[in-house]
């Protein structure tokens, strides 16, 4: 049955955990509540109501009889409040996977916490999208230099003192910093200067990645590496487990997102907001697009760093993480509308969704062709409606 | 409101017709009942303000834009709804206001490319007909060769088109409708940004067009140089033609 | 003398890569990041005919080549609805998404495994088993294919290429179909990676999708970009130094788990070094603008 199992280290834990465990405690714990006794035996064939993904249609139905609805009440409320019976499906489970019920809210939370690390990447890729109109592949060995760079400064500290930590985090983002700062300045600029096409950013970007990322793997080499980050056990929390790990990538990512929106809503946001609608009128109003630019990729970079370095204490980086969620990144950026915000997010949200799904159902490798099967699918739909060819006529 | 320049002409002489054309964008009227006809071997200008829909009429004829209503006539037949290749296979040639040529390639390589039902444009014929499109070839060379020659272009042909001025670019343009043999001719603004001296030669160019001919319709800003060579102008004014002369040729 | 062989082969299996790319980036202008996706259908295709079927290895080919024709019918329609960026992207995702067809439908493509004893190919009888064999099998194939193109590049089919690459508009007032054109440059471009393809199989005897990745595209790519877009010579330019750049670096002496990483890394910079300065590449006709 290895298609309940999740193929990623982590959430094998916490699934063993969910089905015997949490389940078995929350039975308990509600029988305490409700002061009842163990709920009246189950005839011998009978199957659970279990919700589950996509199976419904092969399975039998089945009607809730007297017995099954008095068995109701000692149901979560999840399961009771099912408006029709037809919603519900029946899987012949043991009774350790009985609350999967919980699974589904795993999944809803790991998506959750995944989606807001790949907002803040494709916020990130967004910004310096927009700006430089550059195809920012470069973005992910940006990504991938900010944990190694972290992993390199931590062997100056001594380990386990918060301070030296946070020096060498502000180290690392620097580094990342002035790193951004050169590939704008000698690669992006002088390309933009020659109203270079997009093809071509596309290429020099893509040799940057390729330059950076073998230099990595020369000094680093191949393999990936970890950082334990030493914040105790997980923690279960309305049939959820959270690892101490995805709590802190939550937060952080959250509040980055969030100073990021908040950024976006000031007044001294209109420059860059102007500058992605219409570069030259922009510059004709006064502002300075260098320093947009500049600002944009800073900002871009910041936030891939950060992605990277909570990536790193969770599953681990290898040279070659950084195009995957780059392009993720990106096909987030390009559902959501190109240039909205708040699209941005949704749609990374739903892709990280997507990528949870299909890492738990299937299996780790199509995640990313469900992700750009997903992409072509959301161009050619759009574009069905953008105005053809023929308008576009004297354009250039 | 109906034009027409002289009634008792067949309707095989009037090569465009064009039938009551409505377009609006979005709610935006840019033509409204326009219709007009152009008779055979004429050279017809264009003239309007900025907006007045000239562009547009011109994309409705050659097939990038579908009118709202009414009719487009092609010697007699009716061209609603084909695509603009279709329409350009019918005879309807058209002139760019930026010169839409392929520059990369060499002058000469753009009067052949322009020419008409190449046999080596359709990839069965290199199976069935090899010899016929190495003989057609070296035809539509010769003709590109002594075209150039027409049009002032004649050292230049192996020269990069996009190396040529703005002005040589319109003349290999114009060249490139040659080489189509097609019998209209819509030219978007052909006298403009180039000099005077270029100007009286694509005029003549239009003129040594009008005796083979062919019908020419242009848009043009430049009313003097535009009425010496035209027949009939047409004045469109916010989409409604307004005024409609005939000049003495 | 052995490793010298086994260099002519690498070479020339890149060459028909180079020279199909070519087609599609340099002449029509069609910046496509499936090349190594069809590349690696055509292996998959001539591989499982000749391990599970046992068929001969002409018609082995000749249904590779002919799968790759109906497999890039995706590309064909996004060629002909998408412009640009978008139809970089699309194909980005078809190259993303033939790959993990290739590496997940593990009934049938084995998978990460990959499929292996790969028979060398026997035609008319003559089993291409040794190593100078295979070269001169190899050699043939690419002279056929060097001679189509070169041929290829003379007929009026180049001119319109190239008008789908300059002005798409300027085609259509001449009455002639930029799709027709692009279809016809992908269908060709494919089908000639299936040969490559084809040739990678029987010569390794052992194919797995890690050959065929999306940073495989990427290099064939930047292949034809530094030899020179537009031009055959460009082609040959490209694939002959992509092969032997490392090779160079072996005179150098430099420990083996140094050098894959420290080649791509020189690789990347003349590219990146290209493209900022001299965007024709070495031999090319047409620079990237």
């Amino acid at each position: 049955m290895t298609t309940l199992l999740p193929s990623n280290g982590r959430t094998f834990n916490q699934t063993v955990l969910t089905t015997r465990q949490t389940g078995q405690n929350l039975l308990t714990n509600r029988q305490t509540l409700l002061k009842k006794t163990k709920p009246p035996p189950r005839a011998k064939n009978e199957i659970l109501w279990l919700p589950a993904f996509g199976t419904s249609r092969f399975l039998p139905r089945y009607k809730p009889t007297h017995e099954k609805a008095a068995r109701a009440k000692f149901y979560p409320r999840f399961v009771r409040e099912q408006k029709t019976t037809e919603n519900l499906v029946l899987l012949p489970l043991p009774k350790t996977c009985y609350y999967n019920q919980s699974m589904l809210l795993q999944l809803i939370f790991n998506s959750i916490v995944a989606g807001l690390l790949l907002s803040a990447m494709a916020m990130g890729f967004n910004l310096i999208f927009n700006t430089t109109k550059v195809f920012h592949l470069a973005h992910g060995a940006i990504y991938v230099c900010g944990a190694y760079s972290l992993m390199h400064f931590l062997t100056f500290f001594e380990r386990g003192s918060t301070f030296g930590w946070f020096i060498a985090l502000s180290f690392s983002i620097l580094f990342v910093i002035l790193l951004s700062w050169l590939i704008e300045l000698l690669i992006y600029r002088p390309l933009s200067r020659r109203n270079a096409s997009q093809a071509i950013t596309l290429i020099s970007s893509m040799g940057v990645y390729i330059f950076l990322v073998n230099l990595i793997a020369l000094i680093f080499g191949n393999e990936t590496k970890f950082l334990n980050p030493n914040l105790g056990d997980s923690i279960s929390f309305l049939n959820i487990i959270i690892v101490p790990i995805q709590a802190v990538q939550l937060l952080t990512a959250a509040v980055f997102l969030i100073a990021v929106l908040w950024i976006s809503n000031s007044k001294k946001f209109l420059q860059v907001r102007a500058m992605m609608s219409n570069e030259t009128v922009a510059s004709v109003m006064g502002v300075n697009s260098n320093a947009i630019r500049l600002f944009a990729m800073v900002l871009g970079s910041i936030l891939a760093a950060i992605v990277a370095i909570l990536r790193l204490y969770d599953t681990g980086i290898d040279p070659n993480a950084g195009m995957g969620i780059t392009l993720s990144a990106a096909v987030a950026v390009i559902i959501g509308g190109g240039s909205s915000i708040r699209g941005t997010i949704i749609a990374s949200l739903l892709i990280a969704f997507l990528q949870t799904t299909t890492e738990w159902f299937l299996s780790a490798q199509w995640k990313e062709g469900m992700t750009f099967l997903l992409l072509i699918i959301v161009i050619l739909w759009r574009t069905e409606g953008i105005v053809s060819f023929k308008m576009r006529v004297e354009e250039k | 409101m109906v034009f027409s320049v002289n009634t008792n002409l067949s309707k095989v002489e009037m090569i465009l017709e064009m039938r009551h054309i409505s377009k609006s964008f979005n709610g935006l009227k840019v033509l409204e009942d326009v219709s007009f006809s152009l008779q055979l071997g004429t050279i017809t200008s264009l003239f309007g303000e900025n907006g007045s829909g000239k562009t547009t009429l011109f994309h409705i004829i050659s097939g990038f834009i579908k009118a709202n209503s009414g009719e487009v006539l092609f010697k007699g037949v009716n061209l609603n709804g084909n695509s603009s290749v279709e329409i350009a296979r019918l005879g309807v040639g058209r002139v760019w206001q930026t010169p839409r040529i392929c520059k990369n390639l060499s002058v000469l390589d753009n009067l052949v490319l322009a020419s008409k039902s190449h046999p080596g444009e359709s990839a069965i014929n290199y199976f069935i007909r090899p010899r016929l499109i190495w003989q057609e070839e070296k035809k539509r060379k010769a003709i590109a060769a002594g075209i150039s020659e027409d049009i002032g272009l004649a050292g230049k042909l192996q020269k990069t088109a996009g190396s040529l001025s703005f002005g040589q670019q319109k003349l290999l343009s114009t060249g490139m409708l040659l080489m189509n043999d097609c019998e209209l001719l819509l030219m978007d603004e052909p006298f403009a940004g180039v000099n005077a001296l270029m100007i009286d030669h694509i005029s003549e160019v239009m003129l040594g067009l009008k005796k083979q001919g062919k019908t020419i319709c242009m848009i043009e800003h430049n009313r003097t140089k535009a009425k010496a060579i035209s027949d009939i102008t047409l004045t469109l004014v916010k989409g409604v033609i307004e005024h409609k002369e005939k000049l003495s040729a | 003398m052995n490793y010298l062989l086994h260099i002519i082969i690498i070479c020339e299996i890149y060459l028909i890569l180079a020279l199909a790319m070519n087609l599609l980036g340099g002449y029509s202008g069609l910046l496509s990041l499936t090349q190594a996706a069809f590349y690696g259908i055509g292996a998959y295709i001539t591989a499982l005919l000749l391990t599970k079927v046992g068929v001969s290895f002409p018609l082995a080919l000749s249904v590779a080549v002919f799968f790759n024709l109906i497999a890039c019918i995706p590309v064909i329609w996004f060629s002909i609805r998408l412009r640009d960026l978008f139809f970089a992207l699309s194909t980005l995702a078809w190259q993303i998404v033939v790959f993990s067809l290739l590496y997940n439908w593990i009934s049938v493509t084995n998978g990460p495994f990959g499929i292996s004893g790969i028979p060398k190919p026997e035609m008319f009888g003559f089993r291409f088993g040794s190593l100078g064999e295979f070269a001169l099998l190899g050699g043939v194939i690419t002279g056929i294919t060097l001679i189509f193109f070169i041929g290829l590049h003379r007929t009026p089919l180049s001119r319109l290429f190239q008008g789908v690459r300059d002005d798409q508009l300027a085609m259509m007032t001449f009455g002639k179909k930029p799709s027709y054109y692009k279809a016809l440059a992908i269908l060709i471009s494919s089908g000639v990676s299936a040969v490559a393809g084809a040739l990678f199989a029987t010569y390794f005897s052992y194919i797995d999708p890690t050959s065929f990745t999306l940073n495989e595209s990427i290099l064939i790519i930047s292949m034809v970009l530094i030899g020179g877009l537009g031009s055959v010579k460009g082609s040959v330019a490209g694939a002959l130094f992509y092969v032997l750049l490392p090779e160079a670096l072996r005179f150098v002496n430099i420990p083996d788990a140094v050098a894959a990483n420290l080649r791509m890394m020189i690789y990347a910079l003349i590219l990146i070094l290209l493209v900022m300065y001299r965007p024709h590449g070495f031999f090319g006709k047409y620079k990237f603008e």
